[in-house]
């Protein structure tokens, strides 16, 4: 071809490149995920620290504790149909002090950041449904009392016999009467959960181990009855918790079929290797409780699995407590139970079952943490 | 095909200058047309833009019939069950500099994790805590010329906010110009405790807030959003499209003219290609596709140009559409794929239906045509074609005498301006052979030379003098307007000051305390309130002298005033008579906070504050109705011998956020405007103007290369280089002046359907006629300076061109 | 005895800058009063170079061009041209007419050019003489070739110019117009005591005038 009109197609093409770019619409940045060392570690100015245990009592310390600088109120549960089909479901409310400010004429004036966090596992064909909702703790958008933990429209209240939770997301619903079955128990020391070598890397750390729960669950049209179920909850507060150097966690909340109950927090360095700091407990059918240290268990990865973004998750563990003579094996019900909002996490139930004869021994909850954020 | 392809390629190379203007001829045209249709855009999305990139499309938008929202009514529906997501949003205008800008605040929590602005973003804890913390774009951060992480100082309600800008975000063009804050920061610092503008919600949840939303509270969906800002802004929207077809026009001049030189010069090459036996229909073929590539190129350059022009003259439509319609366009235009093609495609149909003619010319060119010469064919000769322009005008008159709307009066005012296109070349030229039939000097010599060019020479005539018609006519429409719009403003104010101050701090106690002031001896007040529609209620409390100020347009003056103050009638403004249909004596039914209220039309007043209208009510029955004990300002009427000095200082004492503003002020302040809103008329005009100089070049340059081999027998006869390069001048001069001279009545046409026609329809108001004579001085003798520039190039080069290989037999 | 009208001494004449084409070499050429000199050469055998030269339109490298006494070839090109609108009369071979402008206007050029308009009646003897006198308000694009080719010669004659060029008169006509259009000339020429000088290949064109020269390798012989 002549130069000349290479030239002038060359021009065109450029033209028409520049033109067509000039039509796509601007490109926002992709979301900014959260990280939880910058949530539970950091800055803690201004902020109550957890260094030894404080008497805690109830309901009033249901209640939001707006002196520390984060806090949680976490549900997790095992349910089954009235067909006898597996859900799983988790609903979290937190709570992220702002640092103090000017001191605004204004109603929408907060001091802190809300988020709530709403999941589903239909175990029947493996799919995950999560929510995700922030509000500020003004106006009476968001906020924790004795009797209420709630944001907007998402609630749940502590009324008696049952406490009832109640979440509609656009896509499901929750709507759970839970009834605790024991009372509720302190981890660690009468509450004092310490984390790490400072004394202040530490919350303040109660859980009520076993809620009965029924009710009515929504997928898409299709509402589901809830005739069985057991639920977990976890409240903790504190300031700084995570220390330098940590990573993440992987919690294991189990309920077992003999009535014993127990809670796992492996704390992860940031090579990976296990910290001498993690913890747990173990809970009796009679409410009694043993507090574990690292020394007491091994909990080691059996299967790993791979998420779109390549990011890999220790789904399946093999779990040693030598001294309740238990040998477990816990798997995930399926592999998708995957957080991909504001936050990247894993949180979704898990059967459990004895090593040796290979039977189901219970359900529960596996959340693992500081895994995507690589 | 290949051969004669590479025939016109060859042609080309040999005059690139010829190629250079047609590409400038089209391109010029087409990029006016390219960025008045992307400004235009930018005014009907102005409302949306903004919000629509922090929570997504097509919501649905909750809003007050007047007035702001409580913010209670977020607090309800948010923590209902079931409810959907909801933003809620204040917006505040202010004003940084000459700029407005939106300070736009909104609970960050509340937004999509896609927002530009997260809920979860690094800033958003700044914005929540801290009194002044705002974010902005970057774009927006250069336009203001601030540092990221500076301090951005604006102005709200007469007080200045120091702004910390605590992050820049990327994207969104729809938020330039935009200040993005916290809502408890905005309601701290501008004062509107308890207030929202409006909430956001997404736009499948109609039913749940049909459902929820108490009554008296209005759902609107982004298309009625779109419409009603395309309503608000149809007036200056039809302006600007009018501006662009008739730019477009004349850059088709240009090509034609282009195109029907380019076949005078191949027509011998044709007449050789006809002879050894290409077809017409090749020959044709040939002459469309070289105008596609020719067009096509030229378009694609006009749609870059007309895009980077939109960008740059877009802040001349922003100012006054924020000014009159208190609406922050984006700053950035958004052009779309569509768009681009549409014009494009349609240049190149311009293109060739506009040079339907020179493919005729070409069809008559017989095999084995050698003469280089053109005869001039005596195309005069046809009885339709000598009556067409005055069939033209004589049916664009008809199209806007007869009819009402806008549409017509602007397609009436394009064919009148056909037929004066039609009518200018001829026209024109005969008026020049009156001047310089008698004479043996060199001026009429040249002018007798340039006779036999008159055929070819039309379209740039044409061309130009409509060109300069444009100018010179939009020039005298703006001039009279302005003195239209001066002598209503003193007529209509007053009082010798006004009394303004910040927001909402003026009432009725106010009033009552200035009442007692023994320096003055009258008050007047009004109160504001705007509609949804853009139009406007205004509760009046007025003195006899303000009364007297009205100026009415119809329904009996005496009666008015009787039935206005017993409050069962109203006054409306021409705009709102013009745009409603009412006259004196109908019924107007307003929604009113307190229900609908009907009342008769008492008369109807001239008014150009607002092209969607005024509705004025006595102030009793306004604040009755609308619970409303506020004043927008107050008029003060001194008493004579009252120091102002003295008085300026009493009143700051007592209302120390008080403004003070003279009768001369409020002259001035409506005039800046005024000036700002038609500064665009302006931009276009010279762009007009511009493209018209391509014309004249195109055609002078042209004429160079035609008439090449007379200069030189001249020279070679013994005329020296100054007197051909005279000749030269004065042919070029002569040929602006013919323009200049057919622009003159245009001109007052164009001026006369504006004022008469078109403001009426587009606006609502009527305008004066009046003759201001400024454009036509200045733009008279810039065609004959243009002329003589654009020929001095050509004459200098032709005069010094050696006559003798020219004269060699071909 | 008096100056010739022309003398020409030494002419030499390059075209081009790389590996220039030597048009015209050491040509010389006198014509006294009232001569008439045909010079004749095949295409591109440089006759127009020379006319042009002969003109004032062109300088030649080196040599010498003088019309009644005047070195043409050292004057400015201002003089040049003003020395041509008073002394030299053109006529050429696609008549170079100005469309625009009557046959009277054209005719009228020269005159105007001369600040002579006084002396339009000539004009009208003119026309008598060639026969065109009821063309005289019609524009050029309407006449044939030989009436175009009369204007043309009334216009080189019409400002009593000392020398005449002539560059291939009869080359745009057809044999018979060319044949009256030569008779014609020959008679003019004669009776106005022209002197002339024309470039031509045709062999009747030549027939009339005193001398033929022949243009070779840029020089002039008489055979």
């Amino acid at each position: 071809m002549r130069l000349d009109i290479v030239i002038v197609l060359i021009l065109v093409l450029l033209t028409g490149t520049w033109l067509a770019w000039q039509t796509l619409p601007p490109q926002a940045p992709g979301p900014e995920r959260l990280r939880v060392q910058n949530l539970m570690g950091g800055q803690s100015d201004g902020f109550r620290r957890v260094t030894e245990p404080v008497p805690l009592s109830f309901p009033e310390d249901h209640a939001q504790h707006p002196e520390y600088q984060n806090e949680w109120w976490y549900f997790t549960g095992n349910l089954e149909t009235a067909t006898g089909e597996r859900l799983g479901y988790q609903y979290t409310l937190f709570r992220f002090a702002l640092s103090p400010g000017e001191a605004l004429n204004s109603a929408w004036e907060t001091d802190a950041i809300w988020m709530a966090h709403l999941a589903l596992s239909d175990g029947r064909n493996q799919r995950f449904f999560q929510s995700e909702r922030f509000a500020r703790g003004a106006l009476g958008l968001a906020g924790a009392d004795e009797q209420r933990w709630w944001l907007r429209d998402w609630e749940v209240r502590l009324g008696e016999p049952a406490w009832r939770l109640v979440a509609e997301a656009e896509a499901f619903a929750l709507d759970l009467n839970l009834s605790p079955q024991r009372p509720l128990v302190l981890q660690g020391d009468a509450g004092y959960s310490r984390k790490g070598p400072d004394r202040a890397n530490a919350s303040l750390y109660y859980s009520i181990t076993r809620l009965a729960t029924t009710g009515k669950v929504r997928i898409g049209d299709e509402v589901l009855e809830v005739v069985d179920g057991l639920s977990w909850l976890d409240r903790e507060w504190g300031s700084n918790q995570l220390a330098e150097g940590q990573a993440g966690w992987d919690w294991f909340a189990i309920q077992l079929e003999d009535g014993r109950d127990l809670m796992l927090a492996r704390l992860r360095n940031d090579d990976g290797s296990d910290s001498e700091w993690s913890y747990g407990l173990l809970v009796e059918p009679d409410g009694s409780s043993r507090y574990l240290t690292d020394k007491d268990y091994t909990a080691t990865t059996h299967r790993w699995w791979t998420d779109a973004k390549g990011d890999r998750w220790p789904l399946d563990w093999e779990i040693d407590l030598p001294a309740a003579d238990l040998k477990l094996r816990t798997r995930a019900v399926f592999d998708e139970q995957h957080w991909q909002q504001s936050v990247d996490y894993w949180e979704g139930m898990i059967d459990v079952h004895d090593r040796a004869s290979g039977e189901s021994i219970g359900r529960g909850y596996l959340e693992l943490s500081g895994y995507g954020e690589g | 095909m290949q051969l004669l392809l590479e025939s016109s390629r060859r042609f080309f190379y040999r005059h690139p200058g010829q190629l250079l203007l047609a590409l400038i001829g089209i391109a010029a045209g087409v990029a006016v047309v390219t960025g008045v249709a992307l400004m235009r855009d930018v005014l009907i999305d102005a409302l949306d833009s903004a919000t629509e990139s922090l929570s997504g499309s097509e919501m649905l938008r909750i809003t007050a019939p007047s007035g702001p929202l409580d913010e209670d009514l977020f607090r309800t529906l948010a923590t209902l069950p079931g409810a959907p997501a909801l933003l809620p949003v204040l917006s505040s205008r202010v004003r940084y500099g000459n700029r407005m800008l939106e300070l736009l605040a909104v609970d960050p929590l509340s937004l999509e994790r896609s927002s530009p602005v997260r809920p979860t973003g690094s800033a958003t804890g700044q914005l929540l805590t801290q009194a002044n913390a705002a974010v902005v774009t970057e774009r927006t951060l250069e336009r203001l010329n601030v540092d990221p992480n500076g301090v951005l100082q604006v102005r709200h309600s007469g007080e200045t906010l120091n702004l910390d800008i605590v992050a820049s975000i990327s994207g969104g063009r729809e938020l330039d110009d935009r200040i993005i804050m916290d809502l408890a920061a905005a309601q701290h610092l501008t004062g509107r405790q308890g207030e929202l503008s409006f909430i956001e919600a997404a736009a499948g949840s109609r039913a749940w807030l049909e459902e929820h939303l108490p009554d008296g509270l209005e759902l609107v969906d982004a298309e009625q959003r779109r419409d009603s800002a395309a309503a608000l802004t149809a007036g200056m929207r039809a302006n600007l499209t009018a501006m662009s077809l008739l730019s477009l026009a004349v850059g088709l001049f240009v090509i034609y003219s282009v195109l029907a030189f380019l076949l005078v010069q191949r027509r011998r090459t044709i007449g050789m290609l006809r002879a050894v036996g290409v077809t017409q229909g090749h020959i044709q073929g040939l002459l469309a596709l070289e105008t596609m590539i020719l067009a096509g190129l030229g378009a694609l350059a006009g749609l870059v140009l007309g895009t980077l022009m939109a960008t740059a003259l877009l802040e001349l439509v922003r100012q006054p559409v924020a000014e009159l319609y208190r609406m922050v366009a984006s700053a950035g235009i958004r052009p779309t794929v569509g768009l681009y093609a549409a014009v494009w495609i349609m240049a190149v149909i311009m293109a060739l239906a506009s040079v339907l003619g020179v493919l005729r010319e070409a069809q008559r060119i017989p095999p084995g045509q050698l003469a280089r010469t053109v005869h001039e064919g005596n195309s005069s000769g046809s009885r339709l074609w000598r009556w067409l322009p005055v069939l033209l005008l004589a049916l664009g008159a008809l199209l806007i005498v007869g009819t009402r709307g806008l549409a017509p009066v602007m397609a009436g005012l394009f064919v009148m301006l056909s037929g004066c296109a039609l009518l200018a070349p001829a026209t024109g030229m005969q008026l020049l052979r009156l001047i310089s039939a008698r004479g043996d000097g060199l001026v009429p010599r040249a002018i007798k030379m340039l006779m036999s060019s008159r055929q070819r020479l039309a379209p740039a005539v044409s061309a130009l003098s409509l060109a300069l018609a444009l100018s010179a006519g939009v020039g005298m429409m703006v001039l009279g307007f302005r003195a239209t719009v001066d002598d209503w403003v003193s007529r209509l104010i007053s009082a010798d000051v006004y009394l303004t101050v910040s927001q909402g701090q003026l009432g009725s106690a106010d009033v009552e305390t200035l009442r007692n002031w023994p320096e003055l001896e009258m008050l007047t007040s009004s109160r504001q309130v705007r509609l949804d529609d853009g139009s406007m209620v205004v509760g009046y409390d007025l003195n006899p002298k303000a009364w007297a100020a009205f100026e009415w347009v119809s329904g009996s003056k005496e009666a008015a005033r009787p039935a206005v103050e017993s409050g069962a009638a109203v006054l409306l403004t021409e705009p709102m008579a013009r745009r409603t249909g009412l006259k004196p004596g109908d019924r107007i039914d307003l929604a009113t906070p307190s229900g609908p209220a009907s009342f008769e039309v008492a008369a109807v007043y001239r008014d150009y504050s607002n092209d969607r209208g005024l509705v004025g009510l006595i102030g009793w029955r306004f604040r009755e109705l609308w619970q409303d004990e506020q004043r927008d300002s107050i008029g003060l009427y001194l008493r004579p011998g009252t120091e102002i000095e003295a008085f300026e200082t009493k009143i700051l004492d007592a209302f120390p956020a008080g403004n003070l503003t003279t009768r001369e002020q409020v002259r001035e302040q409506t005039l800046a405007v005024f000036d700002r809103t038609f500064r665009i008329s302006w931009a276009l005009a010279i762009l007009v103007g511009m493209i018209a100089a391509i014309a004249l070049i195109s055609a002078l340059l042209a004429l160079g290369l035609e008439r090449g081999r007379e200069y030189a027998t001249l020279r070679a006869l013994g005329l020296p280089r100054r007197g051909l390069a005279g000749v030269v001048l004065t042919q070029t001069t002569s040929l602006a002046a013919i323009a200049a001279i057919m622009a003159v009545p245009f001109s007052m046409l164009i001026h006369a359907v504006l004022s008469l026609a078109v403001q009426p329809r587009a606006f609502g108001w009527s305008v004066a006629l009046t003759w201001p004579w400024q454009p036509l001085a200045v733009i008279v003798p810039l065609a004959l300076i243009l002329g003589a520039l654009a020929g001095a190039y050509p004459a200098w080069k032709i005069a010094s061109r050696d006559p003798a290989p020219l004269l060699r037999a071909s | 005895m008096a100056d010739p009208v022309l003398s020409i001494t030494g002419l030499q004449r390059r075209f081009g800058t790389t590996g220039p084409v030597q048009v015209l070499d050491d040509l010389s050429l006198e014509l006294s009063a009232g001569e008439r000199v045909a010079v004749m050469g095949s295409s591109g055998s440089g006759k127009t170079t020379l006319l042009h030269l002969a003109a004032g339109m062109d300088t030649p490298d080196t040599g010498e061009v003088r019309v009644g006494g005047h070195l043409l070839s050292t004057l400015a090109e201002p003089e040049r041209t003003r020395f041509r609108a008073r002394y030299i009369g053109l006529v050429f071979q696609d008549f170079n007419l100005i469309d625009s402008l009557s046959v009277r206007e054209n005719i009228e050029l020269p005159l105007w050019l001369n600040q002579a308009l006084d002396e339009r009646r000539r004009i009208a003897e003119l026309a008598d003489e060639l026969g065109i006198a009821a063309l005289l308000d019609r524009l050029p694009e309407k006449l044939s070739g030989g009436e175009k080719q009369r204007v043309a010669i009334a216009r080189a004659l019409v400002h009593r110019p000392a020398l005449i060029l002539a560059d291939e008169p009869t080359g745009s006509l057809d044999q018979t117009t060319a044949e009256g259009v030569l008779a014609l000339f020959d008679r003019i020429t004669r009776q106005y005591g022209v002197t002339l000088l024309m470039v031509t290949h045709n062999d009747e064109a030549a027939a009339l005038c005193d001398r033929v020269l022949h243009l070779r390798h840029g020089r002039l012989s008489e055979d």
